[in-house]
């Protein structure tokens, strides 16, 4: 997947006022920890809520994994990014310094 | 690789992996089966899945699971290993193997888009006619058809396809295909609208091309009335691309742009993208420029993202806007696999 290859812009961009924030979608808790401490994950990381506190489907209408929105110093959505191929890092982080 | 087909990609991997298997006569292909998904489990690097369901296909060529393996072969070898043509000798020889309907149709559709990649396309119409010689096709099956063949430029099987699965694009054929899942009837008649759309735009695009441009407008008008946006309002099917692609082959790049912009410009559809440059180049003769004017409809598209609160691992509870407050922020969803 792709959590671990954001990592390293992560951990390039944090100082200039980048962040990650994942989210997820499946409440998986045991897998997602395991996950997550495997992969020296940094930036945070949340769990999707149940019910009522659900928020992946209902609110941001995911219909598949990964998606990732790209977020503004104003809170605007710049663009949505489904999927994650080889090369992808790069063209992110040219957005990421876009923005920034 | 378009959005679409990423995400159905990632969706057949993800089963594989859970472990969706069918009856097979044979025991011993059954144990094989079994012991190559533990095996497969256990491995991470792609050369070595690669390796793995290879030689599966090798030694099982004509069994019901060689049809549940070829779409993984096919993104491993033939996109991320970057060698279609590989991909391509296997999965081919798997099929002049193997007599299951099922299985055929499975390798085939894998093997479609590989094909089409190296400048061979298959003839898509053989591979969904031998199927629907022995059964229905569901409306996932149909689309998927229609689909491949209009972004292709197999018009005449592209068509068919997409005419014969809005027949299924109703609530009443959503819910038979659904029937161990609980949807309001409201739920249904949504889902049946999407699956007209999706329909409509490939039928729209597959007449265009056909000649008969009036009934492509009328398709497509049609469509237009049932779009419906995902979060940053890109399409959640083709329309914008195929609409686009007739605004621009009628001559009106204008409007190509403004058609294609929610798709190629918020929602990262390359293959919009594409068609969003050709469409500036035709109205402006370069693409100078071109960066700044994307720039400037993304300022324009672009809404406030809704905030939200959800717990980390700890239990602690967070507000996103507090998180990301005054950063640039990746908000990424996922799931651990």
């Amino acid at each position: 997947m792709e959590l671990p290859r954001l990592q390293p812009l992560y951990e390039t961009y944090a100082d200039r006022g980048f962040t990650i924030v994942a989210v997820d979608g499946k409440r998986q808790t045991e897998l997602a920890t395991k996950f997550i401490a495997k992969h020296d994950l940094t930036y945070p990381t949340l769990e999707n809520g149940d019910g009522d506190a659900e928020v992946v489907k209902s609110v941001f209408k995911v219909q598949g994994y990964p998606t990732s929105f790209l977020i503004d110093r104003d809170g605007r959505v710049m663009y949505a990014h489904l999927g994650f191929e080889p090369g992808d890092e790069e063209h992110l982080a040219k957005e990421i310094e876009s923005l920034l | 690789m378009n959005r679409l087909t990423a995400v159905a990609g990632l969706v057949l991997l993800l089963g594989l992996i859970a472990g969706c298997s069918e009856q097979a006569p044979e025991v011993d292909v059954d144990q094989a089966w079994s012991d190559f998904r533990a095996a497969y489990n256990e491995l991470e690097a792609t050369p070595d899945k690669v390796e793995l369901i290879e030689s599966f296909l090798k030694a099982h060529p004509d069994s019901s699971y060689a049809g549940q393996l070829a779409p993984a072969l096919a993104y491993y070898r033939g996109e991320e290993m970057d060698d279609p043509e590989g991909a391509l000798m296997v999965l081919d020889e798997t099929l002049e193997q193997n007599t299951d309907p099922e299985a055929r149709f499975a390798i085939g559709t894998a093997m479609f888009p590989l094909s089409a990649e190296i400048g061979e396309p298959m003839d898509l119409g053989v591979i969904a006619d031998e199927l629907a010689a022995v059964r229905p096709l569901s409306f996932v099956e149909m689309i998927d058809i229609a689909d491949m063949a209009v972004l292709h430029g197999q018009w005449q099987v592209g068509a068919e396809y997409a005419e014969a699965s809005l027949a299924k694009a109703t609530p009443e054929a959503f819910l038979s295909d659904y029937p161990d899942d609980d949807y309001s009837p409201e739920e249904a008649a949504a889902k049946a609208e999407r699956r007209r759309a999706m329909a409509l735009a490939d039928l729209g695009w597959a007449l265009w091309n056909l000649g008969r441009q009036d009934e492509a407008r009328a398709t497509f008008d049609e469509a237009m009335d049932l779009r419906t946006g995902d979060y940053v309002g890109a399409s959640d099917t083709h329309l914008d691309l195929f609409a686009g692609k007739m605004a621009l082959a009628a001559g009106d790049p204008e409007r190509a742009m403004e058609l294609l912009a929610p798709s190629a410009i918020m929602g990262g559809d390359g293959d919009a993208m594409a068609v969003y440059r050709e469409a500036y180049v035709a109205e402006h003769g370069s693409d100078e420029g071109l960066e700044s004017q994307v720039w400037s409809a993304r300022e324009q598209l672009a809404k406030s993202v809704d905030d939200f609160t959800l717990a980390d691992y700890d239990g602690n509870e967070h507000d996103f806007s507090a998180l990301s407050d005054g950063k640039v922020t990746l908000l990424a969803f996922w799931f651990p696999t």
